[in-house]
């Protein structure tokens, strides 16, 4: 017990926020010089949330709330990285005070170049250029146009010559390497991580050193995240399964490895000491100072002997998930066109449906190593409509704590995959 | 051989007629080709308006029993790939409050207008009337900014306009209006 209270007070002392001093170039700590992501950095993984600035406001006091998307990585030192998807970036630049571009430290390279360069592409002739060139002829060139934009200097509203390329921003993937080059800075995130695009999803608490001993470390390991289709190979819809009354078996496994909590006890020795008395204090021994009279008091001395290394492993458990498929718009666009030519009434039965908890539960724990996982099996799902479908997972894990002192945030994860379900369409030959 | 004299006033009047049928017949085939570009522009307005009405009603004909995915359905066959997509994956927190409240109402187009466009694309401001409110609102009459797209369908539904996007729509007619009150 008194150990527990002697820990938890280390802990406290240990993880008391500190602030960094940026001396260095802060992209120094994220870029390796060949240009690679340094490998120190923390992985905090794809994160969503709804946000109002991405928000279509309807009639009747309606809404549809349209989520940015972020992957994000965690410096040493505490700084937060922010890759956001395309459309989420095109939303940032034209709101970039509520979005929190603006207090972004800027982008790798010369200042926010890449940033303007990929925005530019994002929208292409959809920018008015004569239209800017004639209220404002100050800017000679589009880029200056986007650098006062994501200033927040220039509203860029007016000057759209069209509007549907917005919704299809939200197809540019990722994971195109031309979109790969925007990482945002944000110095010491990780203390006002409520603030920062994908608020505190996962983020590690930052850790300073007692001087005595190193500094603790934390090792965050890739969450391993698989939903995919199990069986048949090829799924037929439900109305030419008739017979087998098969379906489609879908799998979800989710293995989130401990989190590795490193830190240093220092350890004391004790030994018995004559230290000088103090004035309200009786002698009862000789320093050795060279007095011929007691002029010292016993007491115990602590010695620093070494630092006890603890590696703790923190389980970071799975609290909540969310499975869906959604027949993708393409799918869609076919079984209402083209199979609606040739198949008298080819209608949409059940595009989009829960798998988790809708038809399965899920269920899920932690080993005595840390290791925690979640999964849960759809077995038999009796598909209605055929084509690709989207299979989205979302969950959420409970962070870690030790001793009762948080060492990192709860994670929200999505991971997709696919499925495809088929139908046999009956063909003339002659 | 006979010799025509013609006076200086005569070639003068003449070459005027020239000129006159000239600028006629020219005058002549612009008005034609511009009344059948009017007829075009008007008929393609037409189906957009009727297309935007139908999406539009379709949007808030709301059936909590039926469910989302009925409602989904009729509403995809009347969108562009995208808008199916965006309302296909942001319904969610709309149906949730319609089936919490036991949603059911019906919608009317009460009047549509043409507020912009470029190319193949549209901007229509529908005012709809609702049979009861939805949730959290009181109001069953409103107006709707929609997104029209061209496609080799015909005209479908894209999306709904972002506030900004209204904005900049409402002063920019604001300003024709003024400009047109000055010329006149």
């Amino acid at each position: 017990m008194k150990k527990a209270i002697l820990i938890s007070i280390l802990l406290v002392f240990i993880l008391s926020t500190p602030v960094y001093a940026q001396e260095q170039d802060p992209w120094s700590e994220v870029f390796l010089p060949d240009g690679s992501l340094n490998p120190s950095l923390i992985d905090l993984g794809e994160t969503s949330e709804a946000v109002d600035w991405m928000t279509i406001d309807l009639p009747f006091g309606q809404s549809i709330e349209l989520e940015a998307n972020y992957h994000r990585y965690q410096t040493e030192s505490g700084n937060m990285v922010v890759m956001p998807s395309a459309s989420t970036l095109f939303f940032m630049a034209v709101n970039a005070e509520e979005s929190g571009l603006a207090d972004s430290y800027e982008s790798i390279g010369n200042g926010h170049a890449n940033m303007i360069n990929v925005l530019g592409r994002l929208v292409g002739d959809n920018l008015d250029w004569n239209k800017v060139q004639l209220d404002h002829p100050e800017y000679k060139q589009p880029d200056q146009f986007w650098s006062a934009v994501i200033n927040g200097e220039q509203d860029v509203w007016s000057y759209f010559s069209g509007w549907s390329f917005i919704t299809q921003l939200k197809d540019v993937s990722l994971d195109d390497a031309a979109y790969r080059s925007i990482y945002l800075l944000y110095l010491n995130g990780t203390q006002t991580c409520t603030n920062l695009p994908g608020q505190c999803s996962g983020v590690v608490i930052p850790l300073v050193t007692t001087h005595i001993c190193p500094e603790p470390t934390i090792a965050i390991q890739e969450a391993m995240l698989v939903i995919e289709k199990l069986s048949p190979a090829y799924p037929l819809v439900i109305g030419q399964d008739t017979q087998l009354r098969r379906g489609a078996d879908v799998e979800i496994s989710i293995t989130i490895p401990p989190v590795i909590f490193t830190w240093y006890e220092p350890i004391y020795e004790e030994r018995e000491i004559c230290r000088s008395a103090g004035a309200s204090e009786s002698p009862n021994c000789n320093t050795g100072s060279g007095s011929l009279v007691d002029d010292g008091v016993h007491d115990i001395e602590r010695i620093f002997k070494e630092c006890r290394e603890h590696v703790e492993h923190l389980p970071d458990a799975v609290t909540s998930l969310q499975a869906n498929a959604a027949l993708d718009a393409g799918s869609q666009a076919w079984i209402i066109g083209t199979l609606g030519q040739t198949h008298y009434e080819a209608y949409l039965h059940h595009p989009s449906f829960s798998l988790v908890p809708g038809l399965a539960p899920w269920s899920g724990g932690c080993a005595g190593n840390g290791t925690c996982t979640a999964s849960s099996l759809i077995l038999r799902i009796p598909v209605e409509d055929p084509g690709t479908y989207l299979l989205g997972m979302d969950i959420r894990t409970s962070g870690t704590q030790f001793q009762g002192v948080t060492i990192t945030y709860p994670r929200q994860l999505h991971q997709d995959g696919l499925m495809n379900v088929y139908v046999t369409l009956p063909a003339i030959t002659q | 051989m006979r010799e025509i004299f013609l006076s200086k006033q005569n070639i003068v009047y003449s070459i005027l007629l020239g000129l006159l049928i000239a600028i006629g017949i020219i005058v002549l085939q612009n008005w034609t080709g511009h009344v059948e570009d009017s007829k075009r522009t008007a008929v393609a307005d037409q189906d957009a308006a009727q297309q935007a009405s139908v999406a539009v009603v379709q949007f808030f004909q709301i059936d909590a029993q039926q469910g989302k995915d009925e409602w989904l359905h009729q509403l995809c066959a009347l969108s562009t790939k995208a808008g199916c997509s965006l309302f296909t994956e942001n319904a969610d927190h709309l149906w949730k409050n319609y089936q919490q409240f036991e949603i059911n109402t019906s919608a009317q187009v009460i009047q549509t207008q043409k507020v912009a466009e470029v190319d193949n694309e549209q901007i229509w401001t529908i005012n709809i009337h609702l049979s009861a409110p939805l949730p959290g609102s009181n109001k069953v009459d409103d107006v709707a900014y929609v997104l029209m797209q061209h496609t080799e369908d015909g005209w479908k539904l894209d999306r709904f306009l972002f506030e900004k996007e209204i904005e900049v729509i409402e002063q920019q007619n604001m300003q024709k209006k003024n400009l047109q009150e000055v010329g006149e």
